[in-house]
């Protein structure tokens, strides 16, 4: 984690260790601020300690106890104009209503911050 | 064996110059970039080829799918032309292998395996290592499958008994502290048990040092961890802080961390650790092919390095099981 003032914020939630791990490096280097959960229930309480700074919640969908619909679901609900990015290996089980962006497994580095860049900018 | 070392001592400028300039020579040797496409992928123990990455010659690719929801399919001859990536279909790869050789494979078919709670779509091969030792969480890694052409070379295991061990315990030091404090800071409402001073004041233990020479330096991987008693109510198992990350040495200049630290009990839940499965230099870029793993989750990755920047190309998920503390 990074502890620079301005720069973007991303919340990441992955239960997979390693791939977190792999993602939470990738997004640094790219110059971003990364806060890490294992589920959906330490990103809500990392979203009520830093939500102010989050500017976009990077999800994985299929996590055990709270999944990353009904994650984005909470958060959305407390804050509205919050940026959404969920990946999947699922592509068809991204919820429209809730997901508004989705980035399918497998994916390069490149996609990954190209898919970042695009929904931070929209 | 492990080295401890808690007080802070330097690497004489003069081994480390000596250290660079061999580098240097080492890789002024290095074969002539070779830009022909092809595909990588992880060669497991008993002969399962999980494809990850391609190579179009210019740039990287992750043309196999990691989804479990497509068809599988019957034979070799069966699968997506656009799965194997620009190399098109290869029944024949090569296999380079950790303990440093290589040989052909052929491969026999494609099957879904297991790997940990999920499944991946896997081409089998004629290959077949040891016997897997019992109680690994996932099937070990052998080496690399190469369908194409390009050199696999291996990446070198810094021994524990060798000088640049005990330096780097020593150097690392101040970078760890600084990883172990963003890690505690990253948990919510938590404080640490033991106060800075005194978790400062404890030794690392080096577990790991990966290397290869670049052309202007020095790429290291490193792990390390710093344990701390059991208290009470921690069932004998207390906790630790997990450091890995990249040490990049330029010439004469101060080497540059990229770590990222990890609060954890002695179980080493939740910590990721590299198989280091070996390099390639398709375009003058060095890239290292990697796995990291925990107990429940295995990823690979390409990443290219250079002594003063790291960027990862590929990040493919292996497989996982979902966690089951909360």
């Amino acid at each position: 984690m990074v502890d620079e003032p301005n720069l973007e914020t991303i919340l990441l939630v992955e239960d997979e260790p390693a791939v977190r791990q792999l993602y939470a490096l990738a997004l640094t280097r790219a110059g971003y601020r990364v806060y890490e959960a294992r589920n959906g229930q330490e990103a809500l309480k990392l979203f009520d300690q830093h939500g102010d700074t989050v500017d976009l919640l990077l999800t994985d969908m299929r996590m055990p106890y709270m999944g990353g619909a009904e994650l984005a679901q909470q958060l959305r609900e407390r804050r509205r104009t919050l940026k959404l990015l969920c990946i999947s290996g699922y592509p068809g089980s991204v919820d429209p209503e809730t997901a508004i962006d989705f980035l399918a497994k497998p994916f390069s580095r490149d996609d990954l911050l190209k898919k970042v860049r695009e929904v931070l900018d929209r | 064996m492990r080295c401890s070392i808690g007080k802070r001592a330097r690497w004489s400028a003069g081994v480390r110059a000596a250290v660079i300039a061999a580098a240097v020579l080492l890789q002024a040797s290095a074969p002539a970039p070779d830009r022909a496409p092809f595909t990588v992928g992880v060669l497991r123990r008993d002969g399962a080829l999980l494809p990850f990455a391609a190579w179009d010659g210019r740039r990287w690719s992750v043309p196999w799918p990691s989804d479990e929801r497509h068809a599988i399919p019957i034979a070799v001859s069966d699968v997506p032309k656009k799965w194997w990536g620009p190399v098109g279909p290869q029944r024949a790869w090569t296999a380079w292998l950790t303990d440093g050789s290589s040989r052909e494979v052929h491969l026999t078919g494609v099957r879904r395996m297991p790997v940990f709670c999920s499944t991946r779509t896997a081409l089998l091969t004629d290959y077949r290592g040891e016997l897997a030792p019992a109680g690994e969480p996932t099937v070990p890694k052998d080496g690399v499958a190469i369908a194409g052409d390009v050199l696999v070379h291996e990446i070198a295991r810094v021994s524990a008994q060798s000088p640049d061990w005990a330096a780097t315990a020593v150097r690392l030091l101040p970078a760890f502290n600084d990883a172990e404090n963003a890690a505690i800071r990253s948990f919510y409402g938590w404080r640490h048990p033991f106060p800075d001073d005194e978790r400062h004041a404890r030794p690392i233990d080096i577990e790991a040092i990966y290397r290869t020479h670049v052309d202007d330096g020095l790429v290291s991987y490193v792990e390390a961890v710093r344990s701390y008693p059991p208290r009470a109510g921690d069932e004998g198992c207390g906790l630790i802080t997990f450091v890995s990350g990249w040490v990049l040495e330029h010439g004469e200049g101060d080497p540059q961390y990229e770590l990222e630290g990890r609060i954890a009990y002695c179980d080493r839940n939740d910590v990721a650790f590299m198989q280091p499965l070996g390099w390639v230099q398709p375009d003058g870029h060095v890239y290292w092919i990697y796995q990291l793993s925990s107990w429940r989750d295995e990823a690979y990755a390409v990443t290219r390095v250079a002594a003063d920047e790291i960027e990862d190309e590929v990040l493919y998920s292996g497989g996982w099981c979902p966690a089951t503390d909360r």
